[in-house]
């Protein structure tokens, strides 16, 4: 992997550059509706999402289709796994339903 | 004052096309461009504005800022790095253009990474227009055909060559090991157009819900020509695209593409819902983001008053017109309150 999404002297992270994150978990919560457990792969980057608020959103991205922009469905207090309730509205969406178990998608906050 | 020479500054050209990329007016198919030159004879020192801005080489039409390989279940990403550029030649209303992305994209937390590597890796050299355009009304949004404000370096012509003004640090290390001259001369201010009216910020808001946006959108086509041409219009949208593909492996490049909220999509979300659903309501964001947003958030006018977006619209759409009636709009309103109150016995 080249560069660390970082410029020489800045220690911060480029917020066009998404977290790694693994899908733990896919629950049907109805039609076209599901539920995406993801976990971020490096322990560090758990921490960026180890506190959110009502109201804040992250844009999932499914690689290579696009990124789009999802309101938690979990609570920090539940751990480490963030829920995103998504609906299959579109092409990122769809490319999200379709993702197996333990396959990457992205994350930022 | 220093003076640059004319026939050094063909020389001090060259060596910078050396060292780096260098971006300056050259002409292409006839029209006049910032284009990147292998050599000092292709830049054109005699022109009046470029078609187009410089933006496109801060924040290129489309620009990879992200590249994906997935191999079975691994990802990498990758981004790219910037190289060292200099754009010499740029007019001051193009430099403004390039404060007005500065303040966006770096002023406040988080700062855009991918556009803070690629200006730290670029030195402005702006050039005095002398004399102001058509349609140029620079002076009318806070400018000045001479402003060196937003520049590393400003030259102004004189007879023999140039006089330098040394705006920034970057500026000074560009001109370091060159040989300038004591210039003892007077500077010859720019000849002005006349200055047109634009609101002051607390009138905008008493603006917004006139049926003069709905009006002047029926003939905008929503071509956004007005957009891509502006020195200062920024949005973007980011899109993914397959560059490679094989069993179990694939390469995609993430895309940062200018948009424009003239297009009629542009505020779409997932499921259809359109928050500007009319031309009118996303005309008049045009002009709100430029002369009410920008400055009230910023600090500094959202247009730069190059009068490109004037020149190129194809149904006549002209900012300064707008300016004008919207001020005139503004006026007759405290007008009538004014002899509406006064007929009230001016208790109010």
């Amino acid at each position: 992997m080249t560069g660390n999404g970082k410029p020489e002297g800045s220690d911060q992270h480029n917020p066009m550059r998404p977290y790694l994150g693994r899908l733990v978990g896919k629950v049907d919560l109805g039609t076209d509706i599901k539920l995406l457990k993801v976990e971020m792969i490096e322990p560090a980057e758990k921490a960026n999402f180890a506190d959110y608020r009502p109201g804040q959103f992250a844009f999932v991205s499914a690689l290579g289709i696009g990124e789009a922009p999802f309101g938690f469905a979990s609570t920090p207090s539940n751990g480490d796994v963030l829920e995103f309730g998504i609906a299959k509205v579109g092409s990122v969406t769809s490319e999200l339903h379709s993702l197996e178990v333990a396959e990457f998608l992205e994350d930022y906050l | 004052m220093k003076l640059l020479p004319q026939e050094t500054l063909r020389t001090w050209l060259d060596r910078l096309t050396n060292d780096v990329t260098l971006i300056a007016p050259r002409i292409v198919d006839g029209i006049v461009l910032y284009k990147s030159v292998s050599t000092s004879s292709e830049v054109i020192l005699d022109y009046s504005r470029p078609k187009m801005s410089a933006k496109e080489f801060i924040l290129p039409s489309t620009e990879r800022i992200l590249s994906i390989e997935k191999r079975d279940r691994e990802v990498t990403l990758s981004e790219p790095t910037s190289a060292d550029q200099v754009i010499f030649g740029l007019r001051p209303c193009d430099a403004h253009g390039i404060a007005v992305l500065d303040t966006v994209f770096l002023k406040r937390e988080p700062v855009d990474l991918n556009y803070a590597q690629r200006r730290a890796a670029t030195a402005l050299i702006g050039i005095s227009c002398p004399q102001m355009w058509e349609d140029c009304f620079c002076t009318s949004v806070g400018g000045a055909p001479d402003d060196p404000n937003h520049v590393d370096l400003l030259l102004t012509a004189v007879k023999d060559g140039y006089v330098v003004n040394v705006v920034t640090e970057k500026g000074k290390a560009l001109i370091a090991e060159l040989e300038l001259q004591e210039y003892g001369g007077e500077l010859t201010r720019p000849a002005l157009n006349q200055v047109e009216p634009v609101l002051i910020q607390e009138q905008w808001p008493e603006r917004f819900l006139d049926s003069f946006w709905d009006l002047l959108a029926e003939r905008c086509l929503e071509c956004r020509m007005c957009a891509y041409l502006c020195p200062a219009c920024r949005c973007f949208d980011v899109r993914d695209q397959l560059t490679q593909q094989g069993i179990g492996y694939s390469q995609h490049d993430r895309l940062r593409c200018w948009d424009s909220c003239t297009g009629s999509n542009y505020r779409v979300v997932a499921g259809g819902h359109n928050p500007r659903a009319t031309k009118g309501q996303r005309l008049r964001n045009r002009f709100f983001c430029k002369f009410h947003y920008i400055p009230e958030t910023y600090g500094l006018s959202g247009c730069v008053g190059c009068g490109r977006c004037i020149e190129a619209c194809p149904v006549n759409i002209d900012i300064v017109e707008v300016l004008r009636d919207v001020s005139r709009a503004s006026n007759l309103l405290k007008t009538s309150e004014i002899s509406h109150n006064a007929g009230l016995g001016g208790t109010a």
